[in-house]
Formats: structure tokens, sequence, C-alpha cells
């Protein structure tokens, strides 16, 4: 019984540090570092698409630090930064990828499988 | 990881997932704002494009124009609502994943977003028929439109937790003409004053539009105070 119950704990450890590990991969940098990546990959899965103001609003970084985080982001294929040329001037648009839905995935499952082993 | 680290690992994900929920709602409270002009404007062309079109020489060429308004103007304002309750949707389930009571339903149940506009479709052509001029589709009317305004509360308090005061005006307002311009028709047993009741509505949407955009930066108030996640 207790073998068991071992086996269960082993293997739901071993599925924690597999998401962990693959969410510290995608973001390039390990998860319980990671604040204002996370948030960015966060607010894009929910909106898909974002202007960079919007993203320096809500992160509240100055712009050199968000340029650093977004190319490090679309370095890992989770977005996509466009400029989209506007009555106003041209507007740098930033999309998740599917690579990106898949690390919000990873950081959603990661949030259930913690509350769970609560 | 022992139940220390994975304890702080828990701590700072749900840490960071609250934080992404209180900076997104100023941009759902925007949002907000955007739809609440784009129902505006189209509850003011469903109500009062009638005339101009019922000028229109000719009953195919006037049905034709009627059909063709009509439905680019439902196609565009729910392709818009659809934009802004699916975010409405993503951001309750990360809420969901965020709580320990997880609610793993929320998708199931916001998902009608498909019915919300048959029934729809359904309103704007009773409205747009003689069926206004019968008791039963009136009726009809008046319970469809209550239960898209329900819908409308119910994703409001879904992305932005504590509906803002613009929020309950615009659901207010348009129970209010909603039930109104159906009690026109019972009353005068016609539907001639049924469009006036819907200006209040119209108003109110505008004001909401310019209240909410005005007033999404302070939801990122909220945040300063906010734990940092580090």
């Amino acid at each position: 019984m207790s073998d068991k119950s071992d086996h269960v704990e082993d293997t739901a450890h071993e599925s924690l540090n597999y998401l962990l590990e693959s969410l510290g991969k995608q973001l390039n940098e390990p998860v319980m570092k990671s604040t204002a990546r996370l948030i960015i990959v966060i607010s894009l899965a929910i909106n898909r698409k974002l202007s960079f103001s919007d993203l320096l609003t809500i992160t509240a970084l100055g712009k050199g630090s968000l340029s650093n985080h977004l190319e490090k982001l679309q370095k890992n294929d989770l977005i996509k930064i466009r400029t989209v040329f506007r009555k106003n001037g041209p507007r740098i648009s930033i999309e998740i990828t599917e690579t990106g839905m898949e690390a919000y995935r990873n950081y959603s499952s990661l949030l259930r499988k913690l509350t769970n082993s609560k | 990881m022992n139940r220390d680290e994975i304890q702080a690992l828990s701590e700072h994900l749900k840490c960071l997932g609250t934080k992404a929920v209180r900076l997104d709602r100023y941009l759902q409270r925007r949002a907000w704002g955007v739809y609440y002009s784009i129902w505006a404007v189209s509850i003011l062309l469903f109500t009062f494009l009638s005339y101009p079109i019922s000028l229109i020489r000719g009953a195919y060429l006037q049905l034709a124009a009627y059909v063709i308004a009509y439905v680019l103007i439902v196609l565009f304002a729910s392709y818009f609502s659809g934009l802004v309750f699916s975010k409405a949707r993503r951001l309750a389930n990360l809420e969901s994943d965020l709580s320990d009571h997880q609610d793993r339903n929320i998708k199931k149940k916001c998902g009608i977003g498909t019915l919300v506009l048959a029934v729809l479709i359904v309103a704007i052509i009773i409205i747009g028929s003689d069926l206004l001029r019968t008791a039963i589709g009136v009726l009809l009317e008046v319970i469809i439109l209550a239960l898209i305004d329900l819908y409308v509360y119910r994703m409001l308090g879904k992305s932005l937790g504590k509906i803002p005061f613009e929020g309950l005006m615009a659901v207010s307002v348009f129970m209010f003409s909603d039930v109104g311009s159906a009690a026109t028709v019972f009353i005068y047993r016609s539907p001639e004053y049924f469009g006036y009741l819907w200006i209040p509505t119209i108003f109110a949407w505008f004001i909401a539009s310019i209240y909410s955009i005005y007033h999404a930066r302070d939801e990122l108030v909220v945040q300063i105070d906010s734990q940092e996640c580090n």
C-alpha cells in the first residue's frame, strides 16, 4: 500500500519537474526567477495580441527592459513581433504563437498540479 | 523537490497569475468600453435604420436593403462581442486555475456565445417583422433580450470581478428599455413607440463607453500595492 502511494507521489513529482523544466526552457530562465516574461506570456495568452505600449503599461517595465524580454521570447518562438503602419505612425504589435500557447498551457497545468498536490 | 520547495513554487506561480489577472482587468475594461460603443451604434441603427429603408421604392429592394443592412450590423457587432467574451472566458479560466476550488466547467458554461448570437438574430427578426405586432412576438423579444442582458452581466462579472458603475448602468438601462419598449407595444397596440424606449440605452451605452475607457487605468492603481512575486 505504502509502495503504491510512494510510486504515485514519485510520478507526480516527475511530471511536476518535467513541466517546470519545459516552462523554464521555453522562458529561457528558471521559472522561480521569471516574473516579467511569464506575465507577458499570460497576458498574451488571454488577449492573443497586444501592442508594445499596452505591454509597457501593464508590466510597468522600461522600454529597453521590455524589448529585451520580448526579444528573448521571440527567439524562443513564443511570440511574433510585427510592425503595423497606421495613420498616426508605426505601431508594434505582439502576438502569441502556438509555442507560446503551449508554454501558457504548461503554466496552467503546473498551477493545477500544485493546487491538487497540496 | 521537497514539500517546502513545492510550496514556494506554488506561491510564486499563483502570485504571478494573480498579478496578471489584475493587470489584465485594465485591458478588459477598455475592451468593454469599445463593446458598449459598438452596441450603442448598432442599437441606434437597429432602431432607426428601418425609417430610411422604408423610403426605398420596391418591396423586394426594400427587403434586400433591410436584410443586408441588419445582417451586416449583427455580424460586425457579434464578431466584436465574441472577441470580448472569449477574452473574458480565458481570464475566468485562469482565475479558476488560481483558485483552490477549480471550476472545470467554466469553459462549457461560458461557451454559449453561439447560442447568444442565434437568439440575437431571432430577436432582430422579431423586431423587424410583423411578429412585433403580436403578443407572443413581444413576449419572446422581451425574454430573449433579457437573457442576453443577463449573459452580458455574467461576462462582466467574469472579466472584471466587481462590476464597475458603468457596467451596472449599461445592463440596467438595457433591461429598462427592453421591458419598457415591450410595454408600449402592449399599451398602444402598435410598435410605433418601440424605438423611442431604446434611446436611453443608446445614450447610456455611449456614456458607459466613454467612462469605461477613461477609467480603465483605475484598474492599474490596484497593482501598486500588490506583491512583487519575487
